[in-house]
């Protein structure tokens, strides 16, 4: 499975993301591949076939993702508690682990 | 054995993306990862590369434009951004033969953070600084600056007083600045954990704290619909190259088409103009792809080390973080700030400053933006227009003031240009300019006040607002 953060620049946001993403990942035993990238990038990074695209909500309307891409909007980007279950829906419903 | 040593220190110490590499790969087995420390040490030492590439094109684009407009007007044109900022420290420090302790001045930093934190019961500091582009651009342009105005007519590599100092006093900055930031922070999102790692804590502190008196009980921004100009916005290749060629594309039309040397055949003047400009945009992608993949490295670590030795620190984050708790306060900033520096710019003209400033995409949107979201949580829309607008003016005025004294150092293209380069930096090195050293060391006390006071304030509730799995 991969797993993109993207935001404005893909120099802080988006690292921070990819590092909680991780953490996440590893305590509930997910293996993934996490990438990090900016907005200008992501078209590219998603014509490589990602599962899951993380970004703020403002950037997410904007992001024209292929059909197998699942676009998740955050408005907290730290938190866990939003972007994790959110995840886990994800990827039970489309059994992707 | 002095000698071999010294010996290393100049052909490995000295060279700064060997430097970084190495930095990067002992964190990584400090870390216990050993499998990622050579992979780490590639990737930092090629990413550094990269930078270098990016900043050399920016100053071979931009100098001769510079040098164009200084030669026929007698003024300085420079840009108020992050990167032309970090681009004129780090062309300039290589030119004497000290980019490398840049990465001293880091190391320093961090490290006097995580001691400032640990003693956090004496120190009162909760907050570590883990925004690794943003520690590096800072480590230049306050070494590059500092230097400048005390050793710069010598010609001699920078001394051991002044990256020492250098690293402790923007480490003291990082601790006491984002500290600062906490709880207005966690008023902004609603209690996230994290903290302001950025450019302008100052400023954000004072955008919450004179909300409420300019704002009064305003309305938010973000209650209304959005405009869609935060998304195109966060774009940042599109702004910078639509900024650049505005405002560059101004100058060269003014020193006109036989100013420069261009093969007429393959362009129209209105061609050259735009991918000239637009290269601004190829080599700000290019250095910040350089940043990113070194920087990428770093912050791994610094991550690492945060969680493993410092439970319960604030994580001080990117600004960008904040935006989307408030989606409609960043266009808002960029706006009321834009106004802001073009009517500064106008007036610098106008009185004939011997700096003439160009506004740079990242200070408007990402500066005036973060201070908006501080504004609005406090006083609301009115005050997330006026703050940043007077912001702006701040920005233009602050950055040409402290330029007027670095001008003349060797491949300099702008200065910082966020809210405290603006004001709290460009202060410090206009009087350390005047009285010296002196100056940079008293202000490590002067900064460490600061949390104190705020203890002070706040005592029952001061260490319980930090992260919860403390």
């Amino acid at each position: 499975m991969k797993i993109l953060a993207i935001c404005g620049n893909g120099m802080g946001t988006s690292l921070v993301i990819k590092l909680k993403v991780k953490k996440f990942l590893d305590a509930n035993e997910i293996q993934a591949q996490v990438e990090s990238c900016s907005l200008a990038e992501a078209a590219g990074y998603l014509a490589t076939g990602v599962d899951i695209a993380l970004c703020s909500q403002q950037l997410a309307g904007g992001i024209s993702a292929p059909e197998r891409t699942h676009v998740i909007g955050l408005k907290n980007l730290m938190d866990e508690n939003e972007f994790g279950p959110a995840m886990l829906k994800i990827i039970s419903e489309n059994s992707l682990a | 054995m002095v000698e071999i040593f010294l010996e290393f220190v100049n052909k490995f110490l000295g060279r700064a993306p060997l430097l970084l590499g190495t930095v990067t790969l002992i964190g990584y087995l400090l870390l216990r990862q050993p499998r990622k420390a050579i992979p780490g040490f590639i990737k930092a030492y090629v990413g550094f590369r990269i930078l270098q590439v990016g900043a050399g094109g920016l100053v071979g684009t931009f100098r001769p434009i510079i040098d164009a407009v200084r030669e026929r007007f007698g003024v300085s044109a420079l840009v108020i951004d992050p990167y032309f900022g970090q681009t004129s420290a780090t062309e300039g420090l290589d030119v004497f033969g000290s980019l490398q302790f840049v990465g001293y001045v880091m190391i320093i930093a961090f490290a006097f953070n995580i001691l400032l934190v640990a003693l956090r019961k004496y120190t009162k500091i909760r907050a570590l600084f883990i925004t690794g582009h943003i520690m590096y651009q800072q480590s230049a342009v306050l070494l590059w600056a500092v230097y400048w105005v005390i050793q710069g007519g010598t010609g001699q590599p920078v001394t051991p007083l002044i990256w020492i100092v250098c690293g402790l006093l923007i480490g003291t900055y990082w601790s006491v600045a984002s500290n600062l930031t906490i709880e207005p922070t966690q008023h902004v999102t609603n209690g996230a954990g994290f903290s302001l790692g950025h450019q302008q804590m100052f400023g954000a502190w004072f955008a919450y704290k004179l909300g409420k008196a300019v704002g009064g009980n305003s309305k938010s921004v973000n209650e209304g619909e959005s405009s869609g100009l935060t998304a195109l916005l966060n774009d940042n290749i599109v702004a910078n190259t639509v900024l650049m060629t505005f405002f560059v594309g101004v100058i060269m039309l003014i020193l006109g088409r036989d100013t420069f040397s261009y093969n007429e055949s393959q362009y129209y003047f209105a061609t050259y103009i735009f991918e000239t400009t637009a290269l601004f945009a190829v080599y700000i992608a290019i250095l910040q792809m350089g940043v990113r993949m070194f920087v990428a490295e770093l912050t791994a670590s610094f991550h690492g080390i945060s969680d493993r030795v410092l439970k319960g620190a604030v994580p001080a984050v990117d600004c960008a973080v904040t935006f989307g708790f408030s989606p409609n306060a960043p266009s808002f900033g960029f706006m009321f700030g834009f106004f802001g520096q073009m009517i500064a710019i106008v007036t610098l003209i106008a009185v004939g400053s011997p700096v003439v400033i160009l506004a740079g995409f990242i200070s408007l949107f990402f500066d005036n933006g973060t201070l908006a979201v501080y504004a609005n949580a406090s006083g609301g829309r009115r005050a997330a227009a006026i703050i940043p607008f007077v912001s702006g003016l701040i920005q233009v005025f602050g950055s040409a003031a402290v330029l007027t004294v670095l001008r003349d150092s060797p491949n300099i293209v702008g200065w910082m240009g966020m809210f405290d380069w603006a004001t709290l930096w460009s202060g410090t090195i206009l009087l350390t300019d005047v009285l010296g050293i002196i100056i940079p060391i008293l202000l490590i006390p002067a900064l460490l006040i600061i949390p104190q006071i705020q203890y002070r304030r706040q005592k029952e509730n001061y260490f319980t607002t930090m992260r919860a799995d403390q």
